[in-house]
């Protein structure tokens, strides 16, 4: 038997032993990501179920703050995956930075809620709602 | 809601199959594997553009099954008619040697391993991956959740990070699916994703089995499903894989036409780029790139009067692209540096380094093997020995230089990206490999001496 021979045969081998290898090592990384129970995605969907059932209209464009708007930091990744989701989870409504819409999402802890209701005080009917979600509605839009 | 989103697209998928075969009348079970596995891709990317059309003339209505439905029947009326003297079912005698059969044990144990793995992706992550519910599953909710308003789904007001002008093609083919049942399933982008995992494994395998041998298409599936390729990255329901299919079926197609002489190939070439177009935007790049590497393959041999076929398959495609770009979508957010700030970050040296090593450590170590997928496939090459056929030269040059010329334009948007370049980099480059790497391995396999011979045991 010729050595390309004897290296095919090993070469063969080698991908076939490998290939079932890294296909098991594989499956075991994908099942020790996570809980399949718990979808973010699914657990944000459900979050944002009262508000869509809050808003007059299925598609249309509302404003959203989350804290770093009212505070004046920066949006750290949470906020923009916050933001991401939120989406999502409000489609086919569109959602734009800034309270300037009629409706306004906010997404606001209580001391960004604080300083938001300190500078906009009458102008909004709030409807606060679980997990420092807020529905705002511009009075005079 | 799993089968009876598979049995939605069934008719979709059926009519695809008699496009082919109306196009490519090829017989015996081995081009018909082919044809199953094309005809999948043209089947849902037919869909996706007749319910684009609908959606813009009839948005209020939801009978859009009833055309896919009608389609078939045409379809299989003009099957009858022309076959009606040959309809007859020659089941294929089976018969493997001692390496097909250790390969082919290999590979079933390689599938399970792979299929597992996806349905492990589907069941964490039923919305799939962060860019697959943030642009195409996103799409589908803007088009369904408000059919006769869909339009507003291509509002400028949607942050530009959502790509509202991304391609429409499983956004739409999503969005029919849930007007049929009348209820919107995860289950149906799942099975979505599932369809083109087994058309692009399937497809690979099928044509290597048609124009090399059964063992060379068992080794190109081990190396593809022996790996997160297919298993991960095709359930995360990102449209990188669906692109690598239409990808691979172009150049599939290329390389079958020069091997059957059959105009009909080429138009479904088009097609299937055109459909790359519709999936996502490196689909447009692959357009352009695949014209002249098309004139210069076969440029001894009427490039004219290919790239005439080719154009009439891309026609129907790419006016729906055309259309949806030009007056639909807001503008595309990767071009948006300008004509001299693009000139200035591309004459940019340390750029060209970033990207240059970038690409190099991931070709190094791509397919998660610890070695990467390309060293292997040069010692594979190096000891099974290349042995092109110089009937088949312009079909490797021909994908050989798209695929170059493809990857050259990723390398100029990575020059002139307005994002964060590393940042970009990394997000995105190992999927911008497996876009590639798949037309790559049938390349490569068809062109390496087929197992049987080398082991002298056909």
């Amino acid at each position: 038997m010729n050595i390309r021979l004897i290296l095919q045969r090993v070469m063969l081998a080698g991908i076939i032993v490998a290939g079932i290898y890294f296909g098991f090592q594989n499956l075991r990384a994908a099942i020790a990501v996570g809980n399949l129970n718990n979808d973010p995605v699914t657990e944000w969907e459900v979050r944002f179920q009262p508000v869509k059932k809050l808003l007059p209209f299925k598609r249309g464009v509302i404003g959203f703050l989350q804290n770093s708007d009212v505070l004046g930091t920066v949006s750290d990744a949470n906020g923009q995956g916050e933001y991401t989701l939120t989406q999502y989870a409000m489609s086919p409504i569109i959602l734009v930075r800034g309270d300037n819409e009629e409706w306004t999402l906010a997404e606001l802890n209580s001391t960004a809620y604080q300083t938001w209701s300190q500078s906009n005080h009458g102008q909004f009917r709030v409807i606060p709602l679980k997990d420092n979600l807020y529905l705002l509605h511009r009075l005079n839009p | 809601m799993t089968w009876l989103s598979i049995l939605v697209f069934l008719p979709s998928i059926l009519a695809g199959l008699l496009i082919v075969h109306l196009l490519w009348p090829e017989r015996g079970w081995k081009a018909i594997l082919v044809k199953g596995f094309l005809g999948m891709g043209v089947g849902l990317g037919q869909a996706s553009l007749l319910d684009f059309i609908y959606m813009l003339l009839f948005s209020n209505e939801s009978g859009f099954l009833f055309v896919q439905l009608a389609l078939f029947a045409g379809l299989a009326m003009a099957f009858i008619l022309r076959e009606r003297k040959n309809l007859r079912l020659n089941l294929p005698r089976l018969q493997f040697n001692r390496l097909q059969v250790i390969l082919l044990a290999g590979l079933a144990i390689v599938t399970v391993l792979s299929v597992l793995s996806a349905v492990n992706v589907w069941l964490r992550e039923p919305h799939g991956a962060w860019d697959a519910w943030m642009m195409f599953n996103r799409a589908a909710r803007f088009i369904y959740r408000d059919q006769p308003g869909w339009l507003g789904s291509f509002s400028r007001q949607i942050d530009p990070f959502f790509h509202a002008d991304y391609p429409l093609q499983l956004g739409m083919n999503v969005a029919w699916v849930w007007q049929v049942l009348g209820q919107e399933t995860q289950r149906t982008p799942i099975v979505l994703s599932g369809l083109y995992m087994l058309a692009c494994a399937g497809l690979l395998g099928a044509s290597i089995n048609l124009t090399k041998s059964l063992g060379q298409a068992s080794v190109s599936l081990l190396l593809l499903l022996g790996s997160s390729l297919i298993g991960n990255e095709g359930a995360s329901q990102r449209a990188d894989l669906p692109l690598a299919y239409f990808f691979l079926s172009t150049a599939v197609l290329i390389y079958l036409y020069v091997y059957f002489k059959r105009p009909g190939l080429l138009i479904l070439a088009g097609f299937m780029a055109g459909l790359a177009a519709w999936t996502k935007n490196e689909g447009t790049l692959f357009i352009l790139v695949t014209l002249p590497a098309l004139f210069l393959a076969f440029f001894r041999q009427h490039p004219w009067r290919v790239l005439g076929w080719y154009l009439l398959g891309l026609a129907f495609p790419m006016a729906i692209v055309f259309y949806f770009k030009e007056f639909l979508a807001p503008p595309s957010d990767v071009l948006g540096n300008g004509i001299i700030r693009s000139i200035q970050l591309a004459l940019d040296g340390s750029r060209h380094v970033m990207i240059l090593k970038s690409a190099g450590a991931d070709l190094l170590s791509f397919g998660g093997w610890g070695i990467g997928f390309i060293p292997i496939l040069l010692a594979y090459g190096l000891i099974f020995k290349f042995a092109p056929s110089s009937d088949l030269r312009p079909a490797y040059f021909a994908i050989g230089l798209i695929l170059g010329l493809q990857a050259i334009g990723y390398y100029g948007i990575y020059l002139i990206t307005p994002y964060d370049l590393q940042w970009h980099i990394d997000f995105s480059i190992g999927r911008l490999v497996l876009q590639l790497y798949i037309p790559f391995l049938f390349l490569f396999f068809t062109i390496v001496s087929d197992v049987e011979t080398a082991l002298a045991v056909k």
